[in-house]
């Protein structure tokens, strides 16, 4: 599981907009699902037949009109008032939901991130400070700036996009227009964090408060297609390679030939829990990876450890041996444990200790008091 | 901040300083009607009711049954029994509505009434209203003046069992006073508007953001080229050309349009066509305008033609009540009427859709909830889809968005008719909801009705206390007929500013408290001291004063006592301060005064001297007051019509604006058509209102054929304008019974000629419209008792027939000139009743409307001998009464 977090910036732009914010309307929707169970086609006639049969075929096609305004059809023929669904019109229909413009003062609140697919997080209407307000304040000597800022190009990219939720109120929108010009607004900050479980889509998420006078609380999740670029292995190699003092490639060939991800172990490096789990947690670095941003430092839990090479192997596989000796033993149960222990290795060769070898290690080991496990047995003549 | 708003505007490059322009000029718009919203909170108004007699209460039933019948056959096929609408017809306790005798109502009084939906049988306590002593109103009738109550006013049980309180109930019962609970929400909604064009510019409003801004840039306008015309289809017409050219500018002008026409001229057509062809452009559009005749006109043209035509461009929504929408014809279409016929049509059919497929299935399930749970969502959906809705100014309000302040996705165009009168504030309410704006009137025409106690109030701001009472009584006492006042000071400050305003215009004033200026005492005219040396030289100052200001609570039997013998009780006796003459008063009725006079200088020039006599005479004090009053009047009085060509005056600016000084003379000559040909009037009518008010434009030029188009063989009347010299003998106020008589002299000449003669052409079976106009209510109330005599129709207020059985020859509409404008009729019968006093007849607006109504025949009755002679004051009333086109003959043929 690789969990990553950056904290990212967000701008806050006050600007005069056209914004279709989502409104319940069957009146409306139901020409949306007329539309999309006709082959994506209507026609006055059809709404009548189907729908509004009390109406006038005047006021159908004046229906259809109204809808081809909300931009949730397309004229096929305007002449005879054959219309098509659109593509908004198809988000209309899933979301049972239309989208109303409304043209007024609104904040965005926009992430410029490559890991958040719609840079604009959330975005509300603004009570424009009354105009006296500004007048007094300019009497009183406050500083007033009427130049105002260009609206950002990332605003911009927005019009007529895709419609989207915001990430704290839910609400399905589209921006339709923004003026050329507006104020920039407080900035904030929001925590993005990445999730990414093996065998599974990348999660990212924001959290934190958007900073203005109405505290917005965002945690809310993105899946999908986030990171095109990158695999689950790809990044978890980059991510222990940037922990680990191993190298990209080291970590690629273990993959490659044993199939699993893991880090060289050094059983010097290692204490006695990573020995004995062949795992260990990493301490990731601030790192940039390429085309998703720099990650504050991290923990990569759970690292599989892989030994070194074969010495290193013979090293681990002994000094295991003992550690599984926690009472007292006969030559017969060591070497059932040490079965066990070789069972670990299954990429390597190490050769388990014979009892007796273990033995003339015990008695060199008198002090050690865990050695008193074989040493005593072998007094008592169990051994023999 | 308001700012980033501005800094919207596409052509904004100083969004700073458009802010504070927009906010200089706006804003006194925006205090004018804070203050007034107060004012209207303190007035509430009232109205006197009596039983109906058992022949009206027979009408009252009938016409009720008539408006079941006509909105049953409005609502088409007969539906499903379990779903069929069965009318429910309120109950309760109809009572007639009418003038308090010592009071006699305005039309807008009763216009309040028939509107209210709750009244009370009790005036409030202080400023609340007891909720026991609410009244719902269940039905109405507008053309009764008769509401269907719930209960009978005065009959519910006290729930005190003080018997004072019971002893005040009775007297109010006894009063039979009725009481509205003021309805301030048009004032707050044209607040509202103001506020919200000023703090939230978006870019679709910039055009209304110019009117305030001196550096607004003007796009010149490119007539677009109309392919196939709807209503002006013959160009040879007279005046089709400017009507075409009007329409043209207006498809294409980017922001406004103007259309001034006279009447009779053919605006209605011109809107019409511009309407049709904004339909054809798949636009929406907005037509407001200040009466319900002028919206339905346009509508009934419409869909007149589209019958015939069998094209359908537009589908009306009529927002209004079925008892305010004045044409048959519009009735089906008033929003609540189409909503509830198509609604329940559109159940039955959900209910069992046959001829449907189930591929429908599934938008019919997401439709069936929505209807079942209310007709909210299907009536939004018809106010979206239609391409022209439409009411009055103040009707549009009820607009369910914009009652509930929801934001309207915006009208393509909207078009305002009527435009002289309507005020910037009642402009903008609908304005703020569409893109571009077609504005049509006549600036000749009448004025915005003004509020006068609205003024009073925003008066009363500017100057008021000690200083108003100052100059009150310094302007009476320098009148030609001086009128003396005593003033209470409560200080030296305000007696030496008393002394001061006297001096300057050479007053002799007298402190009381100055034993040495006693001797001036015979000499004065203004009296002032503190309230304890009034009361101890009570009998020293002179008897016949006639103001006493700020005197109240003081003890002063002995001076009453003179003054009694001198002149009866004083004027200012035992009348409370507020409803005594005072100087917001004073100016209040001469600022509108001078509005309306403004194109007739010379009569307005009396009162203009008047209100600089009301200013103080201190030139700094003065010009700050001059600059306050200036700056109301710009605000409540002038037409967004004048507005737009010729501004509301600068109030010393020095940049120019549209609301200074109007649009830019080339940017209004792209913009605006002028429509000189009429086609209403006999050449002989249009003629005295041509030379006397339109001369100076060339309007009201006589369309070709016009004469011809008028004949008709009424023996009665040997020339086309008549008057009718009826020297006045009655002495009563605004009532002239001598008048009365002859109009329903009059009368009966043309009934008994209308019943066997029919009118020409394509009209045949229609009947004959007569309009009987005068200038005054009083007159009007007794014109409608001779008519109710004479017609058998003793329910009818303001429209009267005569015919036989079901044929019905003549059409009577009474009304007040006020009332009629934008209708016409085929004759007219004006009484003037005025005798020994211009009165307000003198407003050359008003008379332009009285005198321009009439298609074949219009007569004139009233003193013409005093108008024409030299104690008639008036200019143009003496203009009028020595006009040549106006003849004494009556056809020789009657004389036989």
């Amino acid at each position: 599981m690789i969990t990553l977090k950056r904290i990212v910036q967000v701008q806050s732009f006050e600007c005069s907009a056209t914004v279709a914010v989502e409104q319940e309307s069957a009146a409306f929707q139901c020409l949306a699902q007329l539309a999309a169970d006709f082959e994506g086609c209507i026609t006055p006639q059809l709404v009548q037949k189907e729908l509004y049969a009390p109406l006038p075929l005047h006021a159908c096609q004046l229906a259809i009109k109204r809808c081809v305004d909300l931009k949730m059809f397309d004229w096929i023929d305007q002449q005879q008032h054959i219309a098509q669904l659109t593509d908004l019109g198809e988000v209309m229909v899933k979301n049972s939901r239309i989208l109303i413009p409304q043209q007024d003062l609104w904040r965005f609140y926009l992430v410029d991130d490559p890991l958040v697919p719609n840079p604009l997080v959330h975005l509300e209407w603004v009570k424009a400070e009354p105009a006296h307000h500004v007048v007094s304040k300019e009497k009183k000597g406050e500083k007033i700036s009427g130049a105002g800022d260009a609206t950002p190009a990332l605003l911009k990219d927005l019009v007529d996009g895709q419609p989207s939720r915001s990430l704290a109120d839910r609400t399905l929108r589209q921006v339709r227009d923004v003026s050329a010009k507006g104020k920039i607004h407080k900035s904030g900050t929001l925590e993005l964090r990445l999730d990414w479980a093996p065998e599974s889509q990348p999660r990212v998420s924001l959290s934190g408060t958007l900073q203005d006078t109405k505290k917005i609380a965002l945690d809310q999740a993105m899946t999908g297609s986030l990171l095109p670029d990158w695999t689950y292995e790809d990044l978890w190699i980059e991510l222990a390679a940037a922990a680990s003092d191993s190298l990209i490639e080291d970590i690629w060939m273990i993959r490659e030939r044993f199939g699993h991800l893991a880090i060289p172990g050094w059983f010097d490096t290692l204490d006695s829990q990573e020995r004995k789990s062949f795992e260990k947690t990493l301490e990731t670095p601030e790192i940039g990876l390429e085309s998703i941003g720099i990650f504050a430092p991290s923990m990569l839990q759970q690292v599989s450890l892989f030994p070194g090479n074969e010495t290193e192997a013979q090293r681990w596989c002994e000094w295991l041996q003992f550690e599984q000796v926690t009472n007292y033993v006969t030559p017969d149960q060591l070497r059932d444990q040490a079965q066990k222990v070789l069972g670990k290795f299954p990429f390597h060769r190490p050769q388990a200790l014979e009892p007796d070898a273990m033995l003339a290690q015990a008695l060199s080991r008198t002090n050690d008091p865990a050695m008193r496990h074989i040493l005593a047995p072998a007094d008592l003549g169990l051994w023999s | 901040m308001a700012i980033e708003n501005y800094l919207s505007l596409p052509r904004c490059d100083n969004p700073l300083r458009i802010l504070k322009e927009v906010h200089a000029q706006l804003e006194p718009y925006r205090q004018y009607l804070e203050r007034a919203e107060k004012a209207f909170h303190a007035a509430a108004l009232s109205i006197g009711w009596r039983q109906p007699t058992d022949d009206e209460l027979v009408d009252l039933k009938e016409r009720r049954d008539q408006r079941g019948k006509e909105l049953s056959s409005s609502q088409g096929k007969q539906r499903r029994r379990d779903r069929k609408v069965t009318h429910v017809i309120p109950v309760g306790h109809w009572i007639m509505l009418e003038s308090i005798s010592s009071k006699p109502e305005e039309d807008q009084v009763f216009d309040a009434f028939l509107d209210a939906m709750e009244i009370y049988d009790c005036p409030a306590e202080g400023t609340r209203w007891p909720r026991e002593r609410s009244i719902s109103v269940e039905d109405r009738d507008v053309e009764m003046q008769a509401v269907l109550l719930s209960r009978i006013p005065g009959t519910q049980r006290h729930s005190t069992s003080d018997p004072k309180g019971m002893e005040e109930e009775q007297k109010e019962v006894n009063e039979r006073v009725l009481y509205l609970r003021p309805d301030t929400y048009s004032l707050r909604r044209k607040k509202e508007a103001i506020s919200e064009l000023k703090d939230r510019p978006t870019a679709e409003r910039e055009a209304l953001i110019n009117l305030a801004n001196s550096y607004a840039a003007w796009p010149v306008v490119h007539p677009h080229e109309v392919g196939q015309w709807v209503f002006l289809t013959d160009p040879a017409r007279s005046g089709a050309e400017e009507q075409r050219d009007f329409v043209q500018i207006a498809l294409k002008s980017p922001d406004f349009a103007l259309l001034q026409g006279p009447p009779g001229s053919g605006k209605t057509t011109a809107i019409c066509e511009l309407i049709c062809q904004l339909a054809r452009q798949g636009k929406r559009v907005l037509l407001v305008a200040s009466t319900h005749v002028a919206v339905d006109n346009v509508l009934e043209k419409i869909m007149e033609w589209q019958d015939v035509a069998g094209e359908k461009l537009v589908m009306p929504i009529r927002i209004g009540t079925d008892n305010r929408v004045s044409s048959d014809a519009v009735k089906p279409w008033i929003l609540h009427r189409v909503v509830s016929s198509w609604c329940e049509e559109l159940k039955d059919f959900l209910d069992n859709p046959v001829s449907s497929t189930p591929r429908g299935d599934a938008s019919r399930n997401i439709l069936h909830p929505s209807v079942q749970k209310g007709a909210d969502d299907f009536q939004n959906l018809l106010l979206e889809s239609s391409n022209l809705v439409c009411g009055t100014t103040i009707g549009i309000l009820q607009h369910p968005a914009i009652k509930e302040g929801q934001r309207l996705t915006p009208f393509d165009v909207m078009i305002i008719d009527e435009a002289s009168k309507t005020t910037l504030p009642e402009f903008l309410v609908p304005a703020l909801h569409a893109k571009r704006w077609v504005i049509v009137g006549d600036r000749r025409q009448l004025s915005p009705y003004v509020e006068e106690q609205e003024l009073r109030t925003n008066l009363t701001g500017i100057c008021h206390g000690t200083k108003a009472d100052r100059l009150l009584s310094a302007f009476l006492a320098s009148r030609r007929t001086p009128q003396f006042s005593l003033l209470a000071v409560d200080n030296d400050q305000d007696g030496k500013r008393i002394a001061d305003e006297a001096r300057a215009r050479e007053l002799v004033s007298v402190n009381l408290d100055n034993p040495d200026e006693h001797q001036s005492i015979p000499f004065a005219s203004l009296f002032y001291g503190c309230p304890e040396t009034i009361e101890a030289l009570q009998t020293q100052v002179p008897g016949d004063l006639e103001h006493l200001i700020g005197c109240e609570g003081l003890s002063l039997d002995d001076w009453r006592a003179r003054r009694k013998a001198y002149l009866g009780p004083p004027s200012g006796e035992n009348q409370s301060q507020t409803d005594r003459n005072n100087w917001a008063e004073e100016v209040a009725w001469r600022l509108i005064r001078v509005h309306e006079l403004r194109e007739n200088v010379q009569e307005a020039e009396p009162y203009h001297s008047d209100l600089a006599a009301l200013l103080p005479a201190n030139s700094t004090e003065r010009n700050e007051l001059e600059r306050a009053l200036d700056r109301l009047r710009r605000v409540s009085l002038p037409s967004v019509l004048e507005i737009f060509q010729h501004g509301a005056g600068s109030l010393g600016w020095k940049q120019k604006t549209v609301l200074t000084d109007g649009l830019p003379p080339k940017t209004l000559s792209e913009r605006l058509v002028s429509l000189s040909f009429q086609h209403r009037m006999h050449p002989a009518i249009s003629a005295f209102p041509r030379e006397r008010f339109y001369a100076s434009e060339g309007l009201l030029r006589d369309a070709t054929g016009m004469e011809a188009a008028r004949q008709w063989d009424f023996p009665r009347y040997k020339h086309r304008a008549l008057w009718l010299n009826v020297p006045r003998k009655s002495a009563r106020e605004n009532v002239c019974l001598e008048e009365v008589e002859t109009v329903i002299s009059e009368l009966r000449y043309f009934a008994d000629w209308a019943r066997s003669s029919g009118k020409p052409n394509s009209a045949q079976d229609q009947p004959w419209e007569v309009a009987i106009l005068t200038f005054y209510r009083p007159q009007e109330r007794k014109l409608r008792e001779r008519l109710q005599r004479l017609c058998r129709q003793h329910g009818r207020t303001s429209s009267f027939t005569l015919g036989d059985g079901d044929r019905i020859w003549v059409r009577i509409t009474l009304a007040t000139v006020d009332r009629y404008q934008g209708q016409e009729a085929d004759l007219v019968l004006l009484s003037f009743v005025k005798s020994g006093s211009a009165g307000f007849l003198n407003s050359p607006n008003r008379l332009n409307v009285a005198l321009t109504r009439a298609r074949y025949q219009m007569v004139l009755i009233g003193d013409r001998s005093w108008m024409a002679s030299k104690y008639c004051r008036s200019e143009l009333l003496r203009d009028l009464a020595t006009s040549p086109h106006y003849h004494h003959a009556i056809g020789w043929e009657t004389k036989r």
